[in-house]
């Protein structure tokens, strides 16, 4: 089942990978709505962005960067925050038109480094918002 | 009738949130709406049974107003609380993400998380 249902649900994520349990949360919480068949959008903000770090290796903890990778592949769209992801050192040049994200060889491929403003362009979407995490 | 959920990840005693949620709460309430709470990850300590003070009573306060609420069953047992250790009147869901995302996407006309 895939996006059938055609309503969409936003997903903002404030809180960083492996600090608590949020990160976790809203991908189990997308994978659901995933299989149910909705489609799912999420924004990664403020220390959010520490999820799309490429090669993380938890060794007790569920991998946040593989989830958002398999929750790409089921159809999610993950963008994260320009400025918060050029804070923390992500942002290697100007956008990219080609490659419609900011580039970084630190993020995973599955996550978009992209203008706060895409956001915006989310909510318009949305069906419904949820948040995890304080920023 | 309008439909209010409500999903809760931290515990009551962390700050005045659960005074927030209880506000949001009463006003729904006043204006008629349903209101379901969803008790997530850490948010199943909420449901714990003999709790003391306001903050530890606010799911019994939201359960008194006529709010139907759902704890998680892996998180109340990665926590050793058993189903038994949970107030009475809070139902314990084996899917409470599956059972959140058809109540969010189908019935409520908001939702909100802490």
């Amino acid at each position: 089942m895939v996006n059938e249902k055609g309503k969409m649900l936003t997903l903002m994520l404030f809180s960083g990978p492996y600090a608590s349990q949020y990160a976790d949360h809203m991908c189990r919480i997308a994978k659901k709505a995933l299989d149910k068949g909705y489609r799912v959008e999420i924004f990664l903000y403020g220390d959010g962005v520490h999820s799309q770090l490429k090669g993380q290796n938890p060794k007790m903890f569920f991998n946040i960067g593989e989830a958002l990778t398999e929750l790409t592949a089921k159809g999610a769209i993950i963008k994260s925050c320009q400025r918060c992801s050029g804070a923390r050192g992500y942002i290697e040049g100007e956008f990219d038109e080609k490659l419609d994200r900011y580039p970084s060889s630190k993020a995973i491929d599955a996550v978009k480094i992209y203008s706060l403003y895409s956001f915006v362009d989310m909510i318009d979407r949305t069906d419904h918002l949820l948040t995890f995490g304080s920023a | 009738m309008s439909r209010l959920c409500l999903l809760i990840m931290k515990p009551p005693h962390t700050d005045d949130d659960m005074d927030r949620m209880c506000g949001l709460l009463n006003s729904a309430k006043e204006r008629g709406w349903d209101v379901v709470i969803y008790l997530l990850g850490d948010g199943v300590y909420c449901a714990k049974k003999g709790q003391r003070g306001h903050l530890g009573n606010s799911m019994m306060t939201a359960l008194g107003k006529g709010a139907e609420i759902n704890a998680n069953l892996k998180d109340l047992l990665a926590r050793a609380i058993p189903p038994e250790n949970v107030m009475p009147g809070v139902k314990v869901l084996e899917d409470l993400e599956g059972a959140f995302i058809e109540d969010v996407m189908e019935k409520a006309s908001r939702v909100v998380s802490w």
